[in-house]
Parts: structure tokens; sequence; C-alpha cells
């Protein structure tokens, strides 16, 4: 009921203001004419009557306002006022307005920026049905501890685990796409029958694969994206059961792939086909100790915690060491969250870009609440004149705190407008490896952090000279014209201009370290100049596919040919898996002059490079010692390999390596080394034993 | 000043609520019944009766209603409500037994203590 009753008379209040106003008057002035009559009844003159029914009641104006206040719905009204008051008086002084919007607006648009990038990079779920419960998958291993897991290994996983409610495996591939217009390489993934599924990514139309089609000797079928559709397909509706021409095979179309899914992983990226794992015609699938770049996502069961499925996964992957102990030895499951695959390093970038853009920002309020200050001296006698008017303490304070809210909306307005255009331009200038980067964008989250921020702001900066104000005594700021608290001012000023000093002094250390950080990074030898490098795949048309190897050859050294004969070309090599920083193929070897290890875990893991004699021309690598390859290397000549410093220095510590021999496992090839290379340290990073520059001439092998 | 006392900050309320407990009153009403009753011995600035009689209004204790006086007079008429008698009471034997507590500390002798 009194609630009831409260909500009644703020309502009445809210919207019938004058009228209440006119009712209040009326009744104050009714109580004074009664006081008038009683008195004049008792003999008082009419005039005298009148002045002291008027003293006998008090302040009439205050009771007035106390009477509205005591009304309720009296705060809707004063803030209106108070907005009135506070543009009035921003308008007459449009210097200091200025400065303080400007200054604010700035800090305030440059936070909005690194928060929108923060919020979609860090903050905002993954687009997926409970993301929270997506992993990545990979198998750790001597020297690898996130290295890729062998189809049967994964398999076995599968079937195994408890901890998952599905489990898929990933790798890319380059496809020929012929019969559709001109042949083009499109990128694909080879995926097991689970992946989409997994993530909640639905078809377009269509469906996504299924278990049998996973197995061997199913027939092939494919799912493309929704750009490929478009482009290949004119987006027919009918495109389901037709077939697409890959590698010179006809692929069903199952389905299509939405353009709105986007995942970046290691060794995933959304792609324009996809097809079952069991179309790849590598002879090494089936092996379990290869390491052919395949690697996993899972989704949680529902209550399993990532300690549990890491204990289950551990004991999985220990039955499995058991069972095949010579390719498995030492293997084990390395789980990873999904966002921390994806987000990765980027994390600790971000928080401190935010931490830093926070101090700026702080500053911006350090130096508004001194301008504010300053202006507030000047001020002293207007507020000494409202108190002693009757206004209170608390609704001079509020007039101030308004006055410093109406900069901060002013500001965070204009902030906002900085931070749209900021956090495009952010987006086009940042490195194209920032995750999510799709994902960023201004949304409500950071809109209502931008509100936040300035009405915080507002406060804060309102707040000091509020407080300073209403401590002064109106009588003395009256009589000595605002000159009174002079001493005071002076403090609250020196405390600010040392808070910012502070601020400022941390924030140029800061920046002057990720400066510091930055010049040691771009210094950073990284072993190739990639600058005016282009890079693109190539695949010999499906007709060579059953070609001889000398075919083969006589095709890729034509393609040589011809691009080094074109103008303004200065070298070229072709190589398999040799760009830096998107290497997967993993080898397992043994120094020459020992027998081969029983164990596959007795050999060393290391990355392989297959290259021509340009690459190092072309990459611009400086040759360490001994030689690179050469023309004579070749089908006809002894096998020769050339490793990198790191390699040198691993295996062959303190002796010269030329001369030395190493086998690989898969091949059981053995060759030379005959030279020594810089480290590329974009490897070095991700492998511990990055290796050998293997003469392309044996490329045939792979094809 | 002799014979006349201040009232109590917190009082105000309650000696409204008594003297409209009596029967509906305009708020001049009111001061002159709170006068009448005390025997002219509580001082009551008049303007500040009608703060707090909004303040009442909003928490529900009593109802405003614009009527005529005896002299044919447009004036605002208070009255309590079942809530505001319940108040009356709850402050009237909160304000007896302060008095009753405070009266027995002054009437206490020194050697009692």
């Amino acid at each position: 009921m009194k609630l009831l009753a409260y909500l009644r008379s703020l309502a009445t209040a809210l919207f019938h203001r004058s009228r209440i106003q006119g009712e209040i008057e009326d009744e104050l002035r009714s109580h004074i004419q009664y006081r008038v009559d009683d008195l004049e009844r008792s003999g008082v003159p009419r005039t005298e009557a009148e002045r002291r029914a008027r003293v006998e009641f008090g302040g009439y104006q205050r009771f007035r306002e106390e009477c509205r206040e005591a009304m309720g719905g009296h705060l809707v009204e004063t803030i209106v006022q108070d907005v009135r008051v506070g543009l009035r008086m921003l308008r007459k002084s449009p210097g200091f307005a200025a400065a303080a919007i400007l200054t604010l607006a700035l800090g305030i648009g440059v936070n909005t920026v690194i928060f929108s990038i923060v919020n979609g990079v860090l903050l905002n779920p993954l687009p997926f049905p409970q993301p929270d419960r997506l992993v990545t998958l990979h198998e750790s291993k001597p020297n690898f501890a996130q290295g890729s897991i062998s189809y049967p290994n994964f398999l076995d996983w599968q079937k195994d685990n408890r901890a998952f409610s599905a489990m898929a495996l990933a790798r890319r591939y380059a496809f020929s796409l012929t019969g559709r217009g001109d042949a083009e390489q499109v990128n694909a993934e080879f995926v097991s029958a689970d992946f989409f599924s997994l993530l909640g990514v639905n078809p377009v139309f269509g469906r996504t694969f299924t278990l049998e089609e996973e197995q061997a000797g199913a027939g092939p079928v494919a799912l493309i994206s929704e750009g490929l559709w478009r482009r290949k397909f004119d987006a027919a509706p009918n495109v389901l059961g037709q077939t697409i021409t890959l590698d010179g095979r006809n692929y069903t179309i199952v389905g299509v792939i939405p353009a709105s899914f986007h995942l970046r992983l290691p060794s995933f990226h959304e792609q324009d086909v996809y097809a079952p794992i069991r179309q790849w015609n590598n002879p090494l699938l089936m092996n379990r100790g290869a390491g052919l770049g395949f690697h996993g996502i899972a989704r949680l069961k529902p209550g399993v915690t990532l300690e549990q499925a890491r204990a289950d996964m551990d004991e999985v992957t220990r039955n499995l060491a058991a069972d095949f102990p010579d390719t498995d030895q030492g293997a084990s499951a390395s789980i990873v969250p999904l966002k921390e695959q994806i987000v990765g390093d980027v994390r600790q970038i971000l928080v401190v870009l935010l931490g830093a853009v926070g101090f700026v920002l702080l500053i911006a309020c350090v130096n508004v609440a001194s301008l504010m200050l300053a202006r507030s001296a000047g001020r002293s006698r207007e507020f000494a004149v409202r108190t002693a008017l009757g206004a209170s303490r608390g609704r001079v304070i509020r007039q101030l705190l308004t006055e410093s809210l109406l900069l901060g909306i002013a500001a965070g307005g204009i902030g906002l407008f900085l931070a749209i255009w900021g956090t495009r331009a952010a987006l086009k200038f940042l490195p194209a490896t920032l995750p999510r980067a799709e994902e960023i964008g201004l949304d409500f989250h950071v809109l209502a952090f931008t509100m936040a921020i300035s009405l915080l702001v507002g406060t804060l900066f309102g707040l000091a000279p509020a407080l300073r104000a209403s401590q002064s005594n109106p009588h003395t700021a009256l009589k000595e014209g605002g000159r009174g608290s002079s001493g005071t001012q002076h403090r609250a000023l020196n405390t600010l201009v040392v808070v910012e000093m502070a601020v400022a002094l941390v924030l140029l250390i800061g920046a002057g370290l990720m400066v510091r950080s930055l010049i040691r990074l771009w210094s950073v030898d990284p072993g190739f100049n990639p600058g005016n490098v282009l890079t693109f795949g190539l695949s010999l048309p499906p007709t060579m596919m059953n070609a001889s190897p000398d075919r083969i050859r006589a095709a890729f050294r034509e393609v040589d040919n011809k691009l080094a004969s074109t103008p303004n070309i200065k070298a070229v090599s072709q190589t398999w898996g040799a760009l830096p920083m998107s290497v997967d193929d993993e080898q397992l070897f043994w120094l020459d002059g020992q027998p081969r290890p029983t164990n596959q875990n007795d050999m060393n893991w290391a990355v392989d490079y297959i290259v021509e004699p340009d690459y190092l021309r072309v990459m611009e690598t400086p040759l360490k010692r001994g030689r690179f390859f050469t023309s004579q290397d070749n089908e006809h000549s002894p096998l020769v390999a050339v490793i990198d410093e790191v390699f040198a220095h691993k295996y062959f510590p303190g002796q010269n390596p030329i001369g030395k021999r190493i086998t690989l496992n898969n091949s059981g090839k053995t060759m030379e080394i005959v030279g020594v290379v810089a480290a590329a340290a974009m490897l070095s990073r991700r492998t511990a034993a990055p290796f050998s520059h293997e003469s392309a001439k044996n490329k045939s092998q792979f094809r | 000043m002799t014979g006349e006392a201040q009232i109590l900050p917190g009082t105000l309320d309650l000696l409204i609520l008594k003297a409209a407990s009596l029967g509906p009153l305009h708020g001049y009403g009111i001061l002159l019944r709170i006068e009448q009753i005390s025997g002219r011995a509580l001082l009551i600035e008049q303007g500040a009766l009608y703060p707090a009689l909004f303040r009442l209004v909003r928490q529900g204790l009593m109802t405003a209603s614009w009527g005529t006086s005896q002299n044919n007079r447009r004036a605002k008429f208070y009255e309590l409500t079942t809530a505001g008698r319940e108040r009356l009471q709850e402050e009237a034997e909160g304000w007896n037994r302060l008095v009753a507590a405070v009266a027995s500390v002054l009437a206490a002798q020194p050697e009692e203590s």
C-alpha cells in the first residue's frame, strides 16, 4: 500500500508538475491568509498583520522548495533544471568546454577502439553452440608439444575415450578444380565425418558427411563453401548431387557450408572444399607413426572438466603406447581449449594495450579535473550566493556533478564516433593474423562500455571540485569575493599535478618498454627476407597423375624455366612445406653410422623442406657452411641435404656436419649433408629441431 | 521565550499525526490544534509544517483532499490513514518510553548511582 501511494504521488509529481506547483503555492498562501485573518480579528492592523504572518511563516521560498522535494519526483525536475543551468554555464565558456570535451573524447575513443578489439577477440564467446566445451587436440611427442595426430591413433582415441561427446580431425590440402571454367587450385580441408556436427555448423542446404563416407572405398563426396557455390555454380539451388572435379576425380556435392562459418586454427582454415579424410590418397595415411599434419577438435561431454579429459586421454594414450610401443612410446594427447588456441599470444598484447590506453584515459580525466578545479575557483562566489539563497550543500554538489556528467556524455558521444572510425582503421592496419578479426565490431557491449566510461569519468572529475566547493564557507567566500579558499585550491591542484605526473611517468615507462620490445622484434633476423617474395600454389593437371617420374620432372622444370624467363623475376624455387610459419611436414630420422633404431622414439623428429637450388636466393637466407644445392644435384646424383644451424648445433655439436649422413625413416633413404644455412627464426618457435633442406629432385615421390 | 520550547527534531511528525487523529484538518488547523493542546508551549516554525505534511502523505500515513473550510475558503484537508494511526500509536509509545527513561535518569539521586 505504501509503495502504491508512493508511486502514485511520484506519478502525480512527475506528470502534473506545474499544476502541483500551483497547488503548493495556493496552500501556503491560504495558510498565511488564515493567519492574517486571525491576527486582524485579535485587533492587529491589517498591514502589521500581514507582516507578522509572513515572519511567523518563515522562508516561503525554502518551504515551497522543500514541499516539492518532499513530494518525490522532485529529482527529475532538479535534474532537468541542473542540465539547463549546466548547458548555460558551458556555453558561457566555450574554450573550457571544447578543451575538456575533446581531451575526454580522445581518451574515450581510443579506449573504445581497444575495448572493441579486446571484446571481439577475448571476451565474446566463439560463434558456436556451447563454445566453452570445445577443445583442440594434438599429439605431443618428444620435440613437438603440439605435434600432429596420425589417423590410426585418432581412430583409437575416438573409440577409446570417455571424456568427449565427439572428436574430429582435419588437415589442409589443395585440389585442382577442373571442368568449371578456368582450372583453379582450390584450398581444401580433409576432415573426419563428425567435424561440422561437432562444431554445430549446419550446411545452408544438404548435409555434412556420414560415418560411412569416412570408410575406405567410399565413393568420393565433398562439401563446398557458399562462396564457391556462388562463384562456380551461380548459386544454383540444385547443386546437391552434382559433381565437382577435384584432382581429376568426380566428387558428389552433398552440402553447402555457410559463408558465416569462420574458424582459424593452425591446422584448419575455413576453405572452399571439404572432403572426407579417406579420400586422401597418401600412402602413409594409415601409418601410425606418420606425422601428416592432422590436428583434432573435440567437444567435452557435459560435466566433464578439462582435467578429467586430460586424465582420460592419458589413459587412452598409455594403452596405445603399450599396444604399439614402436610408434606410440612417449606420445600423449595435448588438449587446449579452442578459444585459447585461437587467441593464443594475442591475449597478453591486448591486455597490455588495454591497460595502456586506460592510463591515457586516466590522464585525460586528471587534466579535465584540474581544468574543472581551476574554473571552480572562479565560481566559488557563485556557489556562495547559491548557498546563501538556501541551496543545500547537496544541491550545489549535484549541480557540479551534472555539469561534469554533461561534459562526459558529450565527450562519450564524440568518442563513440572516433571509436567507430578508429575501429575500422585499426582493423585495416592490424596484422591480418589477428585472430577473430571478422568478429570485431562495435556492439552493444562496447556501447555500454563507452557510456560507463563517460559517466564514470564525469563523476570522477566532477567530484573533486564539487567537494571542495561544498567545504568552503559561503560567508567567507562572499566576503572575500572568492579568494578565501585559494589555499585549499592550491593543495588540491598540487595533488592533481602529482597524480598526473605519476600516471604519465608510468605510461611513459610502459610505452618506452613497448617501443623497445617492438624495436627488438623488428631487429630479430628471421633468417629470411620476406620482402618482394611472392608465393602461390601449383598443381600439375590431373592427366599427369599417372605420368612417369621423368615426365613429371620435365613438367615442373618447364614451369621453372617459364617463370625464370619472365622479366623482373630474380629467382624461382618450387618448394614442399618450405614457407615460413606454414610448415607441417615432420620426418623421423636417425644419424648414419648407427643401426636403424628399433623404436621410432629413439629417432628424432625434424621439419622437412623440399626446395630447388634458387631457394636461398629467393628467401635471402644466408649460407653458413659448405654449399647449397645446384642443378647438378638431380635424379642421377647421390642424395644430398642441407641443414640449418640449430640442427647442426643439436646433432653435431662441435663437429663439422659437412659430409655427415642421415637417414629418413619414411623413405629409408640416406643422404649426405653438404651445407648449413641460417635458422629461420619463425620456425624454431614451433619446432625443436628445425631441419633440412632436401633437394627437390625426389619431389616426385609425393605426387 | 518563557514557557515556550523548540520542538525536538523528528517530533514534528508525531505532533502532526496526533493533531490530525482527532479529525480531518487543513494545515492551519493542524497548527492551531497543536498550539491549543500544548497550551501554546510548543513553538513551531509555521512553514516547516508543510514539507512535513507532504512527506507524511507520500509515506501513505495521511491522505489529502481539497475541500471548503467553515469560512468558505478552499483548503486542503489532511486525514490519517490506517497506517497513519498505527504509526501514531508506535511513535507515541516510543516517545513515552523515552520520556520515562530520561525522566528516571534525571530523577536519580547521586548516592543511588
